[in-house]
């Protein structure tokens, strides 16, 4: 009887052996050898809400022509350019795949220029697509956002740390770049979701439709009730994890020298009463995703993401008149964990960072925010991402390099550095005068 | 220049040798009644369905004799002249044990076995930070751009059996084979990676009146390896191409938060062979041909796995193989066969399904994306005089062989191609030093000359170092012909163990001389010394 059961189990163990190994085979043998696909994409310039199907009215206000259309597909390394048409329409020719379809260019509506930039990341090209299907599928249609050609934005972001896996001496530089005055009173400063790169974004829930908000995992308010704190065309101020000087703790030299942050405007302080500089105003966090962290704010040194927005008021940690679920607050498809839900109509600038420039197909904020990610490559390199100058004011202060796509617009530095290029402190600075 | 220099050492070397058996000629000695490292080499080539044929119940066919077979070696090669991914400076250690016959006890049937282990230390091995043979084949692996030194180990074994002849007419047979096998990488990214593979072959042959046998056989084998790359120096990201096929990759890093480290390579194989046997007292013609399919999965994870790649690995080839014996001193061998390989490599669209209740990735298309095939026609001819009882007094023999080797990639379309052929002539003479002693010189050459080769590149990495250091040098060095002289000393020392068994000291080295890309190659020298004892 034993063996009966022995050989009805092996009997069994190579007939499934033998089923898998047939089902494997015939699955390999449905391949056909590859056949370039010719896919047609359509772009739309909308300013209204994009669904999460993607459907959304264009406004007509902006022409969505002469963009300049990028197909990568990341997991190949190829790129196929191409320009849209009059009718916003783009043609490649493509092997099969996952590209992301990334638009850039701009355009002028009522004497500003607006930023035409959008993304759509992993889009599975399978099959030709013609300009006619492109047109009448929400599939294949890119809606972008425009974006004011702003004055604020992030000039140098060091978030890597420096050799002995030093990460304490973070900063955050934050520029006007315009030629008008700028307020950063209630200027909201964000570390976006996810924190580091993904092949695999979150999902949020459909009613927030798609690339209609970013989500906060940790904000900071610059205080002020509307004219406090200006800044000036050419003037920067400056935000670090811990506002101290970092040269005092370790011994690095040259490329290698830690930054001395004791001077910086604002210090994002959360609460480690033995990692705080008296001196130096405190940033005040208005949202803390999950359990505010006390020990400090060590945003991922493989590279976050962040922007930089204006609700138009105070906010206020755990205000629960205003942090409510599915308005100023979100959580993904089943978590409980919500973030700051942050609408794209009140972002001034954003940058993503990568680990490496390999990882750009881990790009995980929308295009409109920034239509690429910069990076320096390593961690603990005493690296930082700064903005490239492009020219300079009458009056000698640095114009740099602002087209919403970090790929292009930064560069990775060492060492890192407060205020290159002759960049202004705002007079209000407390340290201006000590 | 080189070729002719070394074309006129073999042949003097050989007509020094076969000079000498004139007078090394003698009837059957005590020879015949004992093992020695020549009767196991004679009986490996004459026997032509022990040597050839994959069906094991045809060796029945053979009649062969017992014997077993013991050794420990060591073998060194160094040298530029290499495939890119070879060790430059590679040392291995072995045990190899062999051997099996017809028992008596058992009624008559055959039984035959093989173990072998081997420790390889691979050194200045470049663009693999994957796979235990980065050549076998498949197209999917992550290479790395550093020198490595990798330390290998193989268990490999392999059992045969053929039952007695069942009602004049059948026999059943079948082999079972299995390896199992570690490589372990010395510098970052440095995985370690697993091999294991198990095939059996079951087969019967039909005999068809005296002269005539037909058999067939089926054959399945299971191939698993895998391997995680990752660093020792863990805050110092490591720079590796993942490889889609010669040219065609894409930049990563190994370390920080980068998790395409892994390769999990799952392989299915199954193939069936056929062979008609002709024999007669005088000759033996072996025809055969098979057929195999391997199915090769390659993905990147053991928890959510992401399909890297697959290959479809189809191999064909038709053999001939004849022995003629127009006398009990001398034995004429041909051998000649036609084989093709084809290695379709698929590649996927897929999207990773993050909703909540399913996380997985998901194939939305494949498409065959590259080929790479190889073909060749080998043909040998061995003459061996045979009068030393079950060994040999000398041998010698002349081969030639072609190599058509022919990648594509489809899209962007990319094509490479290698037309080779290679000469070889090579002897061998069993020198009796009287009594017990007997010593074993053999004398070889080959010239490998490139007749075409074409590179047409037209992917995004032409610039770039993996594609200039690493795919077209190993093109320049598949396409690079060579002149090589070789030759093997081997003593041995006879009728031990109560009279049958031998011990045996050998000494073997080719070396390789680099005709075309001299720029890039120079030599390379092989080498193996081996001592063991035959029963």
């Amino acid at each position: 009887m034993k063996n009966r059961y022995f050989s009805l189990l092996l009997g069994g163990a190579a007939a499934m052996l033998l089923s898998s190994c047939v089902d494997m085979m015939e699955e390999a043998g449905d391949a056909h050898i590859v056949r370039p696909v010719r896919v047609a994409i359509k772009v739309n310039a909308v300013t209204g809400f994009v669904d999460i199907d993607g459907n959304a009215t264009p406004d007509p206000n902006f022409k969505p022509h002469g963009l300049h259309v990028r197909f990568v597909n990341y997991e190949e390394d190829a790129v196929t350019e191409c320009t849209t048409d009059e009718n916003g329409i783009a043609v490649a020719e493509v092997v099969p795949g996952n590209y992301t379809i990334s638009v850039t260019g701009s355009a002028k509506y009522d004497g500003t220029t607006y930023y035409l930039n959008g993304a759509l990341q992993n889009k599975a090209l399978l099959e030709d697509v013609t300009p006619e299907e492109a047109s009448a599928s929400k599939d294949y249609s890119l809606s972008i956002r425009p974006s004011q050609v702003g004055s604020l934005c992030f000039r140098e972001i060091f978030y890597a740390g420096s050799p002995g896996y030093y990460f304490r001496n973070q900063f955050y530089e934050i520029y006007n770049n315009g030629d008008e005055v700028c307020y950063l009173d209630h200027l909201c400063f964000a570390q976006l979701e996810p924190n580091v790169a993904t092949s695999t974004p979150p999902q949020w829930p459909d009613e927030d439709g798609m690339n209609n908000y970013v989500y906060g995992l940790v904000v900071w308010q610059f205080p002020g009730t509307g004219h406090d704190y200006p800044l000036q065309p050419g003037e920067s101020v400056i935000v670090a994890q811990e506002a101290a000087n970092h040269t005092l703790n370790q011994g690095g030299t040259g490329e290698n020298a830690l930054m001395d942050n004791s001077r910086v405007e604002f210090e994002a302080w959360s609460g480690n009463a033995q990692r705080q500089n008296p001196d130096v105003p405190d940033l005040k966090y208005v949202y803390w995703s999950g359990k505010v962290n006390t020990t400090q704010w060590l945003t991922s040194v493989f590279g976050g993401a962040f922007c930089l927005y204006q609700p138009g008021r105070q906010l206020t940690y755990e205000d629960k008149n205003y942090w409510k679920l599915g308005e100023t607050t979100q959580h993904k498809v089943g978590n409980s964990v919500e973030y700051a839900r942050i609408p794209a109509s009140q972002i001034l600038d954003g940058v993503e960072l990568i680990g490496t420039p390999s990882e750009l197909n881990k790009k995980r904020i929308p295009g409109f925010v920034d239509a690429g990610a910069a990076s320096v490559g390593a961690t603990y390199n005493n690296m930082s991402v700064c903005r490239k100058k492009t020219g300079e004011r009458a009056d000698g202060s640095p114009v740099y390099q602002d087209t919403n796509n970090s790929t292009e617009d930064f560069e990775a530095v060492t060492p890192p550095a407060h205020r290159r290029d002759g960049i202004g402190q705002p007079s209000w600075s407390w340290s201006v005068n000590r | 220049m080189t070729r002719n220099n070394y074309f006129k050492m073999t042949g003097a070397v050989l007509l020094t040798l076969l000079s000498y058996t004139s007078e090394a000629q003698e009837p059957d000695t005590l020879a015949s009644k004992t093992v020695s490292p020549a009767t196991v080499q004679r009986l490996e080539l004459e026997h032509l369905h022990f040597a050839h044929s994959a069906n094991a119940s045809g060796i029945q066919l053979d009649e062969i004799g017992y014997y077993s077979r013991v050794e420990l070696g060591f073998s060194r090669e160094k040298g530029s002249l290499k495939r890119v991914q070879e060790g430059a400076n590679n040392t291995a250690y072995s045990f190899d044990t062999d051997g099996g016959g017809r028992f008596a006890a058992l009624g008559g049937t055959y039984v035959w076995g093989r173990f072998s282990y081997r420790r390889m230390h691979l050194k200045d091995a470049e663009y693999n930070a994957s796979l235990f043979d980065p050549l076998r084949g498949t197209p999917f692996y992550i290479a790395d751009t550093h020198k490595s030194k990798w330390i290998n180990q193989l268990f490999d074994m392999e059992v045969k059996a053929a039952s007695p002849v069942l009602w004049r007419r059948l026999v059943l047979g079948a082999t079972i084979g299995y390896q199992n096998g570690q490589a372990a990488k010395q510098l970052d990214p440095r995985p370690l990676t697993n091999l294991s593979r198990f095939e059996i072959r079951p087969g019967a042959t039909v005999l068809l009146g005296e002269h005539h046998a037909l058999g067939a056989y089926y054959r399945y084998s299971s191939r698993r390896e895998d391997g995680t790359a990752s660093n020792s120096v863990t805050m110092v990201n490591q720079p590796v191409y993942i490889m889609n096929f010669p040219g065609f990759f894409i930049s990563s890093e190994i370390g920080g938060l980068n998790s395409d480290n892994t390769r999990i390579y799952n392989a299915n194989c199954m193939g069936v062979g056929g062979e008609y046997t002709f024999r007669n007292d005088r000759f033996t013609l072996l025809v055969a041909g098979d057929y195999s399919r391997e199915v090769e999965d390659v993905t990147n994870s053991f928890t959510t796995p992401k399909m890297v790649g697959t290959t479809v690995d189809d191999r064909y080839s038709v053999s001939l193989h004849a022995s003629y014996r127009p006398s009990a001193s001398n034995l004429v061998l041909f051998d000649a066969r036609y084989s093709h390989r084809s290695i379709d490599g698929i590649q996927y669209v897929q999207e990773y399904d993050n909703s909540f209740d399913v996380s997985k990735w998901i194939i939305k298309s494949k498409s065959i994306r590259s080929n790479s095939t190889s073909s060749g026609f080998n043909a040998c001819l061995q003459y061996l005089r045979t009068t030393r009882g079950d060994a040999y007094n000398w041998m010698a023999g002349v081969g030639v062989q072609t190599e058509n080797l022919d990648d594509i990639y489809y899209f962007p379309r990319s094509v490479q191609q290698v037309d080779n052929l290679t000469f070889r002539l090579f002897g061998r003479k069993n020198f009796l030093l009287g009594g017990r002693h007997s010593l074993l010189v053999g004398v070889r050459m080959a010239v490998k000359t490139n007749c075409d080769n074409v590179m047409d590149y037209h992917g995004y990495k032409a610039d770039s170092e993996c594609f200039k250091d690493f795919t077209l040098r190993d093109f320049h060095s598949l396409s690079s012909g060579y002149a090589s002289v070789g030759g093997e000393v081997t003593y041995s020392l006879q009728r031990i163990f109560h009279g049958r068994g031998a011990f045996f000291l050998s000494a073997d080295t080719d070396y390789f001389k680099a005709s075309d890309h001299k720029e890039l190659f120079d030599d390379r020298l092989v080498a193996s010394f081996k001592l063991g004892l035959l029963f």
